[in-house]
């Protein structure tokens, strides 16, 4: 069952970016499906296996990439992180957070835009995205951090 | 429950059956072309709620007012008469200049456009239409106009439709020339209804204006069909003798659906 959310919510997420795709606002949003998969992460209390990350960013490839690299390849990367490192994710501090965040973006972006051919305009999304994904996971874990935190 | 310990060698074997795992998903999307046809239907399943929703809006503009709703109907009729009128009056003021009688020994067969994919030819530069396709197999490539007005060639099926790439596109290349005898190469530079070309000769014989066709010399275009209008002519930065001229296209794909195309051969 909640195998069938999850797909539910990223077909949701998926048409949710194909709209702002559709009426150009796509290269002032944040990267939808990072920022789902990041609250994703904090609220359950095991992180989902690698094999999840891994067909869940084949997923996306499908839909808004010529080739199925970019996501596959940042959220595999993702899900090797969480199931190897020690520390919980959400216990480590905000910087090392918003650096991480930063990192991936930045990775995931430069992938994008090899494997795509994205107009002159678009390619600005390239420049901000990381810092827009950074400022609304800030947004976020200072609006939700004392639930989260509350057990440490 | 206590988080499971890996060590340093299940991690190793871990990550590359998971490499391998990507790689035999990337192969096998590749191989069955999964991604654009993925992309297509997405298109295609979102077009219902979006007709639902323009549909909703519709009858509640005609329980506000019956009459506003006739003259938006008339007037998007309008719009389209003149569409099409401007195409006839661009070919006939261009035979002025040129015979555009063309004459070719492909043979042809007719068409509509059913799609376009304005969400790539407004974020990407990957600029394709969509036609309707009857026992027709992928593999045949045709060049694709609208009356006079040369479009691009079809890019095999997807979902069942012929997939047109534009001359906007930055993988789209065409042999033109003008009425001066200046020929060249085009190539999509990504930008809407734009392609361009490169002259190296002092000697040039094109001025803003001048309408490009197509020479017939590629093998795929017929020709005497007409591409657009030269709008710019830059220097090329470090080559003085080098220039860049812009051929603005006259085929809209904005104002396509719907409309009649031929297919040649």
């Amino acid at each position: 069952m909640t195998d069938i959310f999850r797909i539910f919510r990223l077909l949701l997420v998926i048409v949710v970016n194909y709209l702002l795709l559709s009426f150009n606002l796509w290269k002032w949003a944040p990267d939808l499906f990072l920022i789902q998969s990041l609250l994703a992460i904090v609220i359950l209390k095991e992180p989902p296996g690698i094999y999840y990350f891994v067909f869940k960013g084949f997923l996306i490839d499908l839909f808004f990439s010529e080739i199925s690299i970019p996501y596959t390849l940042t959220f595999f990367i993702i899900g090797l992180f969480l199931k190897f490192s020690k520390i919980n994710w959400i216990q480590k501090s905000l910087v090392e957070q918003v650096t991480l965040i930063l990192l991936v973006s930045y990775f995931l972006n430069l992938l994008l835009s090899t494997v795509n051919t994205y107009s002159i305009e678009n390619e600005l999304r390239f420049l901000v995205n990381p810092f827009i994904n950074a400022f609304v996971w800030i947004l976020i874990f200072l609006n939700q951090r004392k639930k989260w935190l509350k057990n440490i | 429950m206590p988080r499971e310990i890996f060590t340093f060698r299940k991690k190793i074997i871990l990550t590359f059956s998971y490499i391998l795992l990507i790689v035999a998903l990337v192969l096998s999307s590749n191989y069955l072309n999964l991604n654009e046809t993925s992309q297509r239907y997405l298109v295609k399943a979102l077009k219902i709620p979006q007709n639902f929703i323009e549909n909703i809006s519709q009858e509640f503009k005609e329980y506000e007012s019956l009459k506003i709703v006739e003259l938006e109907n008339e007037i998007i009729k309008l719009k389209n008469d003149i569409y099409e009128s401007e195409l006839k009056v661009r070919s006939l003021e261009n035979s002025k200049s040129y015979n555009t009688n063309i004459t070719t020994s492909k043979s042809t067969k007719k068409s509509y456009v059913s799609a376009f994919d304005q969400v790539n030819y407004s974020c990407c530069k990957k600029h394709v239409i969509y036609l309707q396709a009857e026992n027709t197999s992928g593999n045949q490539v045709f060049s694709v106009s609208q009356g006079d007005f040369i479009i691009g060639k079809t890019k095999g099926l997807v979902a069942n439709e012929f997939k047109v790439r534009l001359l906007s596109d930055p993988e789209e290349f065409i042999s033109l020339k003008n009425s001066k005898n200046f020929y060249c190469i085009a190539q999509g530079n990504g930008l809407p209804q734009e392609t361009v070309c490169f002259n190296e000769s002092k000697a040039s014989t094109y001025e803003i204006g001048d309408t490009f066709f197509s020479t017939g010399f590629d093998g795929i275009y017929p020709k005497n069909l007409i591409a657009g209008k030269l709008t710019k002519i830059e220097i090329v930065e470090g080559n003085m003798f080098k220039e860049k001229l812009t051929i603005e296209l006259f085929f809209d794909p904005y104002q396509s659906i719907d409309k009649g195309v031929t297919l040649y051969d």
